[in-house]
């Protein structure tokens, strides 16, 4: 993965103090960002959170990033496996007592509420695999890189979670 | 699979809006842009500070220090603190201990303790001396006291029922119930804030950031690496207020970043989370309540604290060696009290701990 000219041009700017530059990486990778976050998680909140957090990490160490690698990848790993810990967290918390603060978010329309009702009867890591092969379009392979497992593991989830997903949906995907 | 291009996700504009906000402070923050200007009058300030503070060790310097005190303070200060303009009693902490001002202006001095908080309903005070946490009633009664090394940084927190005090011992974060018993170790921290009404959730800043803590399995409900000294959690229990440095953040209860942005200090008002903040401005400080500026001055404004009505603030005001109190909504009023130090036999100018409700 290389990155793209425009996208190294925004880093070096932003390096360089263009405040322009910072809102042109945003405004180009926070709906994927928030999204992907959104897909794995299942509560807009914690999203708006979690890719937030992502974008400041990277605010945090753009004086160390290096302009010859891609934003994207770099930028997603951190969401993806930040969405992963929240998901299994959650059933941890006491989600009763802070109910109030982390509403889930009902989706507007019945097609995108059935895929959602269908992503979270999928464990965190099996949905983040088909986020990340069917939302953000990494290969197997730069999936495993993101995720830090084997490929093998990542074709397996894959598998699973699509034919789960396709079994709930009552369709072929 | 392409579908999930197309899910919906309501407030996903308003999410952007909001994170950019957050992201753009952090980047300006993280590389100001150069503005000589601004720059200037800080370095003023700061120099007429350190001259005031060096001619102040002198006796002929004294007299100086009160000219320029006449000169920087509200004109119309009363001489002393005669009343407060709201019901409720003010905690005072001076050099020589902690005091308790009532709404008539009557004074009562509580103890040598040099930090103090209200019980959630006024009926009564948790104050530290040197290691020892003592409960308190308001006339300064004690109620009971616990020994702990390095004590400091009692809040009161829970219901009119069952209400519990955390406090700091050493670098630890100590929990112990209203009455005195079950005292127990929490966890390391620095500052510690209760959800208002309970007496299970509490907010504890400590080395890796803010945490939620479960009181009563002792677990964290989530941490947030934001670094704080101070915390405090809004009246209606939506909010949580980190300072350090210069800066505040605010937190949704679940832990995720509302806001951020400078501040001196800043404290949330007591029916809901409109934020008072004191930050450094041109000539010296200003106090922002709700976003809109209230009251302004040279040198720098302390300890913003509201009424227990939320229609007063009251702040110290060092370099004028004055209390003020700053009217927060409706039309502008300020009141001022002169000669704080030397009304509560203090060296330095008191710190502000709590206005406390009537019971």
């Amino acid at each position: 993965m290389r990155p793209r000219s425009g996208e190294r041009a925004w880093v070096r700017g932003a390096q360089n103090g263009s405040a322009e530059d910072v809102e042109s990486l945003f405004r180009a990778y926070w709906p994927r960002a928030y999204r992907a976050a959104y897909l794995v998680a299942h509560d807009a909140a914690a999203a708006e959170d979690i890719a937030q957090e992502a974008f400041l990490a990277a605010i945090r160490s753009l004086d160390r990033f290096d302009r010859r690698r891609p934003f994207g990848p770099w930028l997603h790993r951190i969401v993806v496996n930040r969405a992963i810990d929240w998901a299994r967290a959650r059933r941890l918390r006491a989600e009763a007592e802070l109910a109030a603060e982390v509403p889930a978010t009902e989706p507007p329309d019945p097609e995108s509420g059935a895929l959602l009702r269908a992503l979270a009867a999928l464990p965190p890591d099996h949905r983040a695999v088909i986020v990340l092969r069917h939302l953000l379009e990494y290969t197997p392979g730069e999936i495993a890189e993101l995720l830090d497992v084997p490929r093998g593991t990542v074709n397996s989830r894959l598998r699973r979670g699509l034919d789960r997903l396709a079994h709930e949906l009552g369709e072929e995907l | 699979m392409t579908r999930l291009d197309r899910v919906e996700i309501r407030g996903e504009h308003e999410a952007r809006e909001r994170a950019w906000q957050v992201v753009r402070a952090a980047y300006a923050e993280r590389d100001p842009l150069p503005r000589p200007r601004r720059r200037l009058a800080p370095a003023i300030a700061l120099a007429a500070v350190a001259a005031v503070a060096a001619v102040a060790f002198t006796p002929a310097g004294r007299a100086v220090v009160e000219t320029v005190r006449d000169a920087i303070g509200v004109e119309s200060a009363q001489e002393a603190l005669f009343s407060l303009p709201a019901p409720g009693r003010l905690l005072v902490v001076a050099d020589g201990g902690a005091w308790a001002v009532a709404d008539d202006g009557s004074e009562r001095r509580l103890g040598e303790y040099g930090d103090a908080g209200c019980s959630p309903f006024g009926r009564f005070v948790a104050a530290v001396g040197p290691h020892e946490l003592v409960a308190l009633e308001p006339d300064g009664d004690v109620r009971w006291k616990l020994s702990r090394p390095g004590a400091r940084g009692p809040r009161w927190g829970g219901t009119f029922t069952d209400t519990r005090i955390a406090y700091l011992s050493r670098r630890t974060v100590r929990v112990v119930a209203g009455d005195g018993t079950g005292d127990h170790e929490l966890a390391a921290g620095r500052a510690v804030a209760w959800r208002p009404g309970s007496v299970r959730l509490l907010a504890v800043a400590h080395a890796d950031g803010i945490s939620v803590f479960d009181v009563q399995s002792g677990r964290a409900l989530w941490t947030r690496d934001i670094a704080a000294d101070r915390l405090a959690w809004s009246a209606d229990g939506t909010r949580i207020l980190g300072l350090r440095a210069g800066h505040y953040a605010v937190l949704s209860a679940a832990g995720r970043l509302v806001t951020t942005g400078p501040a001196l200090s800043a404290a949330f008002a007591t029916q809901d989370h409109v934020l008072a903040i004191v930050r450094r401005s041109a000539t010296g400080s200003e106090l922002v309540v709700g976003g809109r500026l209230r009251f302004q001055g040279t040198g720098t404004f302390r300890d913003p604290t509201w009424a227990p009505d939320g229609r007063w603030l009251a702040i110290a005001w060092p370099e004028a060696d004055q209390l003020v109190f700053v009217r927060a909504t409706g039309p502008k009023k300020i009141s001022a009290a002169a000669n704080l130090s030397r009304q509560f036999d203090s060296t330095s100018t008191p710190r502000l701990a709590g206005w406390c409700p009537l019971p």
